[in-house]
This record gives structure tokens, sequence and C-alpha cells, in this order.
């Protein structure tokens, strides 16, 4: 029986798999609350992230980086910086990433964030959906990145 | 209508030569629509709002490729948007903190 969460990211999927098939954007599915999505950056690098869902929306997505080679998550290499939305800390730094919240992971900026209420941060405005918080990571990757985090 | 959303028909209406064709990813899936080319940023994005069922009080931005469609009172053809069809983002603003 699959959970409320399951049902809300199949449902945003859908859309997130169009925007997909325009943008040329690689996304596969890995089970009812995970999936892999890679998006281009400016310089032709193609970044992955490694999103779990559980618990959506009561609590937002962990927006993992992701070798697909390795399976490896969150390696240096394998992320971006640029700005304040791709941290140094390695993680994407926006209300509505799991990681940015030093509750949840060490390298999260934010002690001062309410995981629970990510949905009324003023940061997080219209950032709501799956496709929404996908088309900012790929602005940024267009507009701020400045290249790997660690060569 | 021949496009997949409810877009402007682009057999109908002034300047059917110069229609715009849109494809839009937006935070609830893809926009198809087509627009005159004199047509201003901001109608676009009341549309494609509206379309969507994205809330109207909240703010979005319009981009092509890097490109940041503004000031939204700007014409399409001042970005250089002529006969055509074109990909672009409705990106939600907010900013890493």
């Amino acid at each position: 029986m699959s959970t409320p969460a399951a049902l809300l990211v199949k449902a945003e999927l859908e859309a997130l798999k169009e925007n997909a098939a325009l943008m040329g954007w690689s996304l596969k599915q890995v089970d009812d609350l995970t999936f892999v999505i890679g998006l281009p950056a400016k310089d032709g690098v193609d970044y992955h992230l490694r999103v779990r869902c559980d618990g959506y929306p009561a609590m937002p997505p962990a927006w993992h980086w992701f070798n697909p080679e390795t399976g490896d998550i969150d390696g240096r290499g394998d992320t971006p910086k640029g700005g304040n939305f791709l941290h140094s800390h390695g993680v994407i730094c926006a209300p509505w990433n799991r990681l940015a919240y030093t509750t949840v992971d060490s390298r999260g900026p934010h002690s001062d964030w309410q995981i629970g209420a990510w949905q009324q941060n003023p940061y997080t405005k219209a950032c709501l959906t799956l496709s929404a918080m996908a088309l900012r990571v790929a602005y940024e990757l267009t507009k701020n990145y400045e290249g790997r985090l660690a060569a | 209508m021949s496009l997949d959303n409810k877009g402007p028909d682009p057999n109908s209406g002034k300047g059917h030569d110069d229609a715009v064709v849109l494809e839009i990813a937006t935070p609830n899936g893809v926009f198809r629509g087509s627009f005159d080319k004199n047509d201003k940023v901001e109608k676009v994005i009341e549309e494609v709002v509206e379309d969507r069922d994205l809330a109207e009080e909240d703010a979005f931005e319009l981009y092509y490729g890097d490109v940041h469609l503004e000031p939204v009172g700007r014409p399409l053809v001042s970005f250089g948007f002529k006969k055509g069809k074109y990909k672009l983002t409705l990106v939600a603003t907010g900013s890493g903190v």
C-alpha cells in the first residue's frame, strides 16, 4: 500500500518527467520515494542528484549530489560550488533541502530553521514542488556555478 | 487549439505569421502555447501561471537559457524572439541563504 509521500512523489514526478524530457535532463526513478536527476552545468558537466523523499511533504526532500558510476553520494568531486546556494559545505542551501538543516546533516548551515516548517520558511517562496526545486538547481548550475567543490 | 495546453490559439488574432511558440518547463510540468512576438513577458508569465495552476501571489522569473527575460514589461521581440519555437524555464524566485 502506497504511503501519502509515495502518492505525492508519483504525481509530482509526472510533471518532473515532462520538464526533463523538454530540457534534456536525465531522470530515473529508483523506488517510490527516490529518484536520480542529471542536470547540466554551464561548463558542460552533468551533475547528478539522488533525491530521497521519505516523509514528503511534511519533511523536505534530501537532495544528495550523486555519482551514477560509483553510486556514491555527497562526494566533493561530484558536488558543484557557486554562490550561497551551491554551498561550500557541499549541500544545497535552501529550506526545501533536508540536508541544509544542521539537525539532519552536520554540513547543513542552518540550525536556525525548523524543518517541519520548511514550506512556511520565507526563503522557500514558491519552491514547493519537486519540479520547482529541480528548476532552481538547474538555474543555479547555469548562473552561479563556479566548478566542482573538489578536483 | 493545436497545442497541448490552453495557450492562445496560434491561428487566431493578429500577427499569426509572427507566432512565437513557447515550451516552458514550470514548477507544475510543461506549458505549451503560442504568443505574438509583440506580447509582453508579463503576459506570458500570467498565462503560464494560470494554465499550470500556480499560485498567483508567488513570484516567478522567465528564462531563455541563462537570459533572464526582464523587465517583464518588454515584448518578446525585444529579446530577439521571432517566429519559431523556443524552450524556456519558469523559475520560482528564491535564493541560497
